[in-house]
């Protein structure tokens, strides 16, 4: 009987982890003890943490852990953020990139409000900008086709 | 000692104090700065070097160096976020002393931890290098084996809660870092045909991701500033005497270690840091009490990786082997002034050698005057809405870990392991096991299975040298009281011990 | 539609400098290495880089692009735009890097070479406790007891590291190869007794040497090394298989203009024949090469002969 669904589905994680390391190792030469292969170290590992699993998820019948609450919207938002620096750093440069990241990380927080928002990133751009182009010179292209 | 004085005479030239000064300023800037690192930092001070003289360049060079060591500590205590893989371990307790209000004194007291630990590491690098190049050359891929074996071992005493749930992590972290190019085939591991990840998962990303991403993402929707103006007073910055007292054998246990450490070619500061943390683990007296908070959680790791910054300059200059990336670049600093370190270093060039001595010291007083009045404005930061401070930290992430390789891959991997290092926290297990298996993870199959090379498969012949063999029996007792210890946690009817519940 | 509009207000604002001989260089030289800063790829290009600057009037600025062995700096200069202004540091491996890394995007068709700017030979030493003073000791012990002699080589896919396959090829041994991270990681080994032999750069071995820290049996020079004229060469003592020279310098992306290609390779002539230059990168280990474009191509041709053969028969790439 499972009494935490949490730590039940961890473990089965580390489980299916450890296992789908182990099968990917045995695309790899294993080599003998004298000159080991790269196969030899993940595949190991793998089986350790398979059997790990399992212990916890034998455990994961008798114990709990509290109450938790998954924090949906700074997951989202963020995530967003992030993802979309990554995308538009590349083709439009690094300005606009941080400030359509600045913008979505900021709604991250329920209590966000546009206009400040807005400023706000404006002016973390510029001292993105500042720091990093101006103080350290990072060869960044600052906004693609222009700078 | 007439070469001492010599030293720093060179050292105290007007415009060597003033390059010390611009390195350890830039330095301590980048370490604050998340993703920067000090690596990078260097590289772009590279071609300034051409204008300077070789001493003046590498006391720069150096400078930068150390100085991002002790900025480091301060974004991972105000945010979780490790700004270089050393400072990491000053998250585990520096953090929570953040969120207790004791921002203000972990800052204080890594100030000064770091100030004596880089002291003790001069001192030992001046009256001791010839010892210690001893020690480092009997080092081989064996010794080095067990070491790190044993060092992994140790680690696994860090996690707070289940000691099983802290060896899965290591174990992750182990897998983790076999990510990337095999060193001795060529053959590309768990890539997935990805060329951003051929050289593997880097360690700033790791960290940045599974430390600081995941903190925003639990915190980011509350509203409260830490800190209200009105707490910020000169005395809540101050260590108390309690505070003195319990760092004190911490500092001078973790500079012991570090300067150890740091002479080691193939470890570095990062390795220095979690050693000195796990011993404190184990012998200090307040041990029960790492993890939450307890300054000797900072104060030891602080004083162990500037002492073994410090040392690590002995292999790099007595032999030509850096110890570390970033020494490796320093090296190539000298060898563009056409100067190539080896043995002979100190005797070919004294006046370089004790005069980078003599300012590594002037650097690391500069560097204590500059970060006490910085506590103040770090404190400070603090009382900002948290809703201000953390778009900017993400900010800083993406675009530190973008300028690392200019990867979009890198910057998916700092949030997956964001993603995962939230995941964790849920689930109840720690990060900190699984960078440090990540870390030493690859260490350990590189150095076994050259040591196995070189042995031409006989295991036996890396038990029976007299280093690596009493450091792998050390290892098998702790293995044997580790699962003593956890057959008796997991006996019918003993509960296990709930680790520190998620929000 | 709408990048066509894109690209033609681009025109209007920015008018694009179409790249000739007599207006390049219009903007500033963006030089990618690969190797982090302090690398000799890094070393050689901001020595290069620092004088060129002066000469042409123009910045030449060094970009470190680490990591994925190389490949990523490659592949961002093969789709670099081939007007000069973006150029790759090389060296040998530019011939042979798809035989090594089959299935990548670009080979050395999608570069021309400029310059080979500097040359640099191999040298296999040992410690000095090893009982060999020539080749032949050796092979000999080689022989006697077949893959005990441990080779350490600086990293997978280095010269250095075919060099002990062809080594044990031509003298039809049998070693012990190892094969470390890097050339860094590789020296503490040997020097210390742990490994008994490297086969490795040796403007990174000669500190060693002269301390009597390793002792050189051979190099892989046509002739001998200036920086080592006591130690034969593999030549000179019955290999006559091993024998290359690598050497190091610039590309660009294929499809720039040839005058630009001429107008580069001519400076950097200049830079090399420039005493000051000269000097600094005999400092700094390397043997100033320079040369025509012709002969810069003829050496990617010799290097290509030599390893594809030997990457073909043992088999050497990932998968």
């Amino acid at each position: 009987m499972i009494k935490d669904y949490r730590l039940f589905w961890s473990a089965l994680g580390l489980v299916a982890l450890g296992g789908t390391f182990a099968l990917l190792s045995l695309g790899y030469p294993l080599g003998t003890l004298h000159r080991m292969g790269p196969g030899f170290f993940p595949l190991v590992l793998g089986f350790i943490l398979a059997g790990l699993g399992l212990v916890i998820l034998l455990g994961a019948g008798t114990q709990t852990l509290g109450a938790a609450k998954v924090a949906w919207r700074p997951l989202g938002f963020i995530s967003a953020a992030i993802l979309a620096f990554g995308l538009l750093i590349g083709p439009f440069g690094l300005l606009p990139a941080t400030f359509v990241a600045a913008l979505l990380s900021a709604f991250a927080d329920a209590s966000s409000r546009p206009l400040p928002v807005v400023v706000y990133s404006a002016v973390l751009t510029a001292g993105v900008w500042a720091v990093f182009v101006l103080v350290l010179g990072i060869p960044f292209t600052a906004i693609r086709g222009v700078l | 000692m007439d070469m001492l004085i010599q030293g720093f005479s060179v050292a105290f030239s007007p415009d060597n104090l003033f390059y010390c000064l611009v390195g350890v300023f830039l330095g301590t800037l980048v370490g604050v700065l998340p993703g920067v690192g000090t690596l990078a930092s260097i590289s772009l001070l590279l071609p300034m070097t051409f204008y300077l003289d070789p001493t003046t360049a590498l006391i720069m060079l150096a400078g930068v160096y150390y100085g991002s060591e002790y900025g480091g500590s301060t974004a991972s205590i105000l945010l979780n976020l490790p700004g270089s893989p050393s400072n990491a371990v000053t998250c585990l307790d520096g953090y929570p002393m953040a969120q207790q209000g004791r921002a203000g004194v972990a800052l204080f007291m890594t100030s000064i931890a770091s100030f004596v630990g880089g002291s003790i590491g001069i001192l030992l690098m001046m009256g001791f290098s010839p010892l210690l190049v001893k020690i480092a050359f009997s080092f081989g891929p064996a010794e080095y084996f067990a070491l790190m074996v044993l060092g992994l071992l140790a680690a696994t005493a860090i996690a707070q809660g289940s000691p099983l749930k802290g060896i899965a992590m290591v174990v992750v972290g182990m897998l983790i870092g076999c990510v990337g190019m095999d060193i001795s085939s060529g053959i590309p591991r768990f890539t997935f045909g990805n060329m951003a990840l051929f050289e593997g998962v880097n360690m700033v990303i790791l960290a940045m991701g599974l430390f600081g991403v995941s903190e925003i993402f639990a915190s980011a929707n509350q509203l409260t500033a830490r800190l209200t103006a009105k707490d910020i007073t000169l005395r809540s910055m101050l260590p108390t005497r309690e505070d003195w007292r319990r760092s004190a054998p911490s500092i001078f246990r973790g500079s012991g270690i570090g300067s150890i450490i740091g002479a080691l070619p193939g470890t570095g500061a990062t390795i220095a840091a979690y050693l000195s943390y796990t011993v404190e683990k184990q012998v200090s007296k307040n041990r029960r009490q790492l993890g939450t908070g307890a300054i000797e959680g900072i104060s030891a790791p602080e004083a162990a990786n500037n002492a073994a910054v410090q040392t690590a300059f002995i292999p790099t200059l007595t032999m030509g082997i850096p110890g570390s990336a970033s020494m490796a670049l320093i090296l190539g600093a000298l060898m563009m002034h056409g100067i190539y370190a080896g043995p002979s270093t100190m005797t070919d060039h004294p006046d370089m050698f004790w005069g980078l001595i003599a300012s590594f010291w002037i650097g690391n007083v500069l560097l204590l005057l500059l970060n006490i009045p910085l506590v103040g404005i770090w404190v400070r930061l603090l009382a900002l809405p948290y809703r201000y401070i953390f778009p900017a930290v993400i900010i800083f992430i993406c675009v530190g870990v973008y300028s690392l390789t200019y990867s979009f891959t890198d910057v998916v991997l700092v949030l997956g392991f964001g993603l995962l290092g939230y995941g964790l926290k849920l689930a109840g297990y720690e990060p900190a096991p699984l960078l440090i298996g990540f870390i030493l993870g690859p260490l350990i199959e590189e150095y076994l299975r050259r040591a196995m090379l070189l042995a031409r498969g006989d295991f036996l012949t890396i038990l029976q040298r007299p280093i690596s063999g009493s450091m792998l029996l050390v290892c098998a007792l702790l293995l044997g009281w580790a699962l003593y210890v956890t057959w008796r946690r997991y006996r019918p009817g003993a509960p296990e011990p709930l680790p520190t519940p998620a929000e | 539609m709408k990048p066509l509009f894109l690209a033609s207000a681009a025109l209007l604002l920015f008018p694009v400098a179409l790249a000739t001989a007599q207006d390049f260089p219009s903007q500033p030289i963006h030089i990618i290495v690969s190797a982090g800063p302090g690398g000799s790829p890094d070393i050689f290009s901001r020595t290069l880089a620092h004088y060129l600057t002066e000469r042409i009037g123009q910045p030449v600025l060094v970009e470190n692009r680490q990591g994925g062995a190389g490949n990523p700096a490659s592949e961002y200069v093969a789709t670099s735009k081939p007007d000069g202004h973006t150029l790759l540091a090389v060296s040998s491996s530019l011939a042979f890097n798809d035989a090594l890394f089959p299935g990548l995007p670009f080979n050395r068709d999608s570069f021309v070479p400029i310059i080979a700017a500097i040359g640099s030979q191999q040298v296999l030493a040992v410690h000095p406790d090893q009982p060999f003073e020539t080749i032949d000791d050796l092979v000999a012990a080689a022989k006697a007891s077949p893959g005990t002699i441990s080779v350490a080589s600086p990293s997978w896919g280095t010269t250095g590291q075919l060099g002990v396959l062809l080594l044990q090829d031509e003298a039809d041994i049998e070693l012990n190869p190892v094969v470390y991270r890097n050339a860094t990681a590789a020296f503490p080994d040997v020097v210390a007794g742990h490994a008994d032999a490297i086969f490795v750069t040796l403007s990174a071995a000669l500190p060693f040497i002269r301390d009597g820290a390793l002792r050189p049996l051979a190099v892989t020079t046509p002739e001998r090394a200036p920086s080592l004229p006591d130690t034969p060469t593999f030549r000179e003592q019955g290999y006559p298989g091993l024998v290359w020279e690598d050497w190091q310098g610039w590309a660009a992306p294929a499809g720039t203009p040839q005058a630009v290609i001429d107008k580069l390779n001519a400076e950097i002539n200049a830079v090399i024949a420039d005493p000051g230059a000269n000097a600094q990168l005999v400092e700094q280990g390397f043997v100033p090469l320079g040369g025509t474009v012709a002969e810069a191509v003829a050496l990617v041709d010799a290097s290509d002969a030599l390893w594809r053969p030997i990457i073909v028969r043992h088999n050497i790439k990932p998968e």
